[in-house]
């Protein structure tokens, strides 16, 4: 916040203040008048605050001392009727459970976890079809396709509903090839965005951390293993977030809103974004906004497949700013490498960053 | 710049908050009163500038109340209790305001077509036609405002919250909370320039 803003805010921040400039309180008036007083500048101050305390006058409603009590007595009431019914409920549970053995049903779900610590690798793929083909539901057997790109590649998928999906690289999406069920269901690792067609049936990605669902609108998903944040960028429609190990929390975002979900942090917080940043990878332009080297150098190695090995990082803090519409990595790195100052050598399948001079 | 004498009014130590919180959890019913005592009144307040209408107030508060004390069982720890009741409030009222479609939430307190809008101390200085001009500009400015920089400033200084409480609470990223409040300090400070000239030219000190 700007100096002047910082300055108003704290001052309205102080409960004697605001009592003082709306009359309330006569007691500290004596150190308030004496503190104007002190600084001639500080007329226009008091006049800004006095502006913003009077020009939101919210209607707060004040509860009156019998008004709390007697909620409180309502309260009171509807917690021992609740009670009392949860009282008869578990006496008749455990009347009924002790004629009837219950069938226990394992989930395929939790069979399928089981059996994920010996598995590996295999499970979390079975997992994934089972995510898919709508979890509890029978269906009939569906194909699952699994696209992956690596690094450097990038590709446009087409859904069975209609919807389009660039994948880009690094990424992968396992979807089926028909949607049947009640749910149209994708699961992603890393990134893509999507443009997803309107039907009554809900549509729902599926990442590690957070699942995003969404009725017909187009938006942009980032939820890269390695990282430790997922956000989702919406551009049109509406969407629910959906942290996967928390139930409490939820999010709903409308276009130019972005959600960001921090695996350690487990908070689910809305900002907005700026479109060109978030979606500029589909149309093929690498973007970089004041971006540290280090960062910028992880980009261009998911961006075009490769891998960097740098001598010797810099010690200053190199902030990439630039925008490279289809350019060669070549062109890229000697643009950058100008200012940055170094230089580059492609060997193989690595290209080596040479900043020693 | 000075220093400030910041009184800290209300609210007891959250360390007390967290003891109480544990003990109703617990099954304790004094405990749950207790915390019923001491936020019911902040709560009320937040809840009518969010629904206006009384009995849908107290429809609120008594949802979230009865609501903790059946699943007390199933609550975990949290870090702040008064943030997990406002919160609490903030998604009841919000389901109320969609159910009943009352329009209540955030509206800021002026009439149309009266000049309340003036401080009121440029009441006796200014003549009819400056005032509709200004109050006119004033509306403008404050039109400016969306309801979420309302709501911030509502928390900010009706509720004394910090900023990352109030983050928390609104489910916003912070520095987006800070720029908002910025934003909404401009545009009133636009408000100030035209008061001051008129005052001005009445002669009249404001302060």
């Amino acid at each position: 916040m700007e100096a002047n803003n910082r300055e108003l805010d704290n001052l309205l921040a102080d409960k004697s203040f605001r009592d003082w400039i709306t009359n309330q309180d006569a007691g500290s008036a004596l150190y308030w008048n004496n503190w104007l007083e002190q600084d001639p500048e500080r007329k226009k101050l008091v006049e800004e605050a006095r502006v913003v305390i009077t020009a939101f006058r919210f209607k707060e409603i004040k509860i009156s001392v019998p008004e709390k009590k007697m909620l409180l007595e309502r309260i009171r009431e509807t917690n021992g009727k609740r009670d009392e019914a949860k009282e008869k409920e578990t006496i008749i549970r455990s009347i009924s459970q002790n004629y009837i053995i219950p069938q226990k049903r394992i989930s395929t779900l939790s069979y399928l976890l089981r059996y994920a610590a010996i598995l590996g690798g295999a499970i979390v793929f079975a997992l994934s079809i089972h995510l898919i083909t709508g979890g509890f539901e029978q269906g009939p057997r569906v194909e699952i396709v699994e696209k992956i790109n690596k690094r450097g590649q990038k590709s446009t998928i087409f859904l069975p509903d209609g919807s389009v999906v660039v994948l880009n690289s690094s990424s992968k999406l396992i979807y089926p090839e028909e949607f049947t069920g009640k749910t149209r269901e994708v699961v992603l690792e890393g990134e893509a965005f999507f443009e997803v067609t309107k039907s009554a049936k809900p549509f729902i990605v599926k990442s590690a951390i957070m699942d995003a669902r969404v009725l017909g609108t187009s938006f942009n998903m980032k939820a890269y293993p390695d990282c430790d944040e997922s956000s989702i960028a919406l551009v049109t429609g509406k969407v629910l977030l959906l942290p996967a190990d928390d139930e409490l929390q939820n999010l709903i975002l409308n276009p130019g809103e972005k959600g960001l979900l921090e695996k350690e942090a487990g908070a689910l917080v809305k900002t907005d974004f700026d479109p060109e940043q978030e979606t500029a990878w589909k149309d093929g332009v690498l973007l970089f906004t004041d971006l540290p080297l280090a960062e910028a150098l992880l980009k261009m190695e998911r961006w075009y497949g490769v891998e960097f090995e740098v001598d010797e990082m810099p010690g200053n803090d190199l902030k990439v700013t630039g925008r490279f519409k289809n350019e060669s990595l070549d062109n890229v790195l000697h643009s950058i490498g100008y200012t940055g100052k170094f230089s580059h050598q492609f060997r193989g399948n690595k290209v080596y960053l040479n900043f020693k001079k | 710049m000075g220093n400030f004498l910041n009184v800290q009014y209300g609210g007891a130590s959250p360390d007390d908050d967290l003891t109480l919180w544990q003990q109703f959890v617990e099954g304790s019913n004094t405990a749950y009163e207790s915390i019923y005592q001491k936020y019911a009144g902040e709560l009320y307040r937040y809840a009518s500038v969010l629904l206006a209408d009384k009995s849908l107030v107290e429809d609120v508060i008594h949802d979230v109340f009865t609501d903790l004390w059946s699943s007390r069982k199933k609550l975990g720890a949290i870090r702040s209790v008064r943030l997990y009741l406002f919160s609490s409030i903030k998604r009841r009222a919000l389901r109320k305001l969609r159910k009943e479609k009352t329009f209540a939430f955030f509206d800021v307190d002026y009439d149309r077509n009266s000049f309340e809008v003036i401080p009121s101390f440029l009441d006796e200085l200014v003549d009819n036609q400056n005032k509709e001009d200004l109050a006119k500009s004033i509306r403008r400015c404050l039109s400016t405002v969306s309801k979420r920089q309302r709501e911030i400033i509502y928390l900010r200084f009706y509720q004394d919250m910090s900023y990352p409480e109030i983050a928390q609470l609104l489910q916003l990223d912070q520095k987006y909370v800070y720029n908002l409040a910025s934003k909404a300090f401009c545009a009133l400070r636009k408000i100030l320039p035209p008061l001051v000239s008129v005052s001005f030219l009445s002669g009249i000190n404001i302060v």
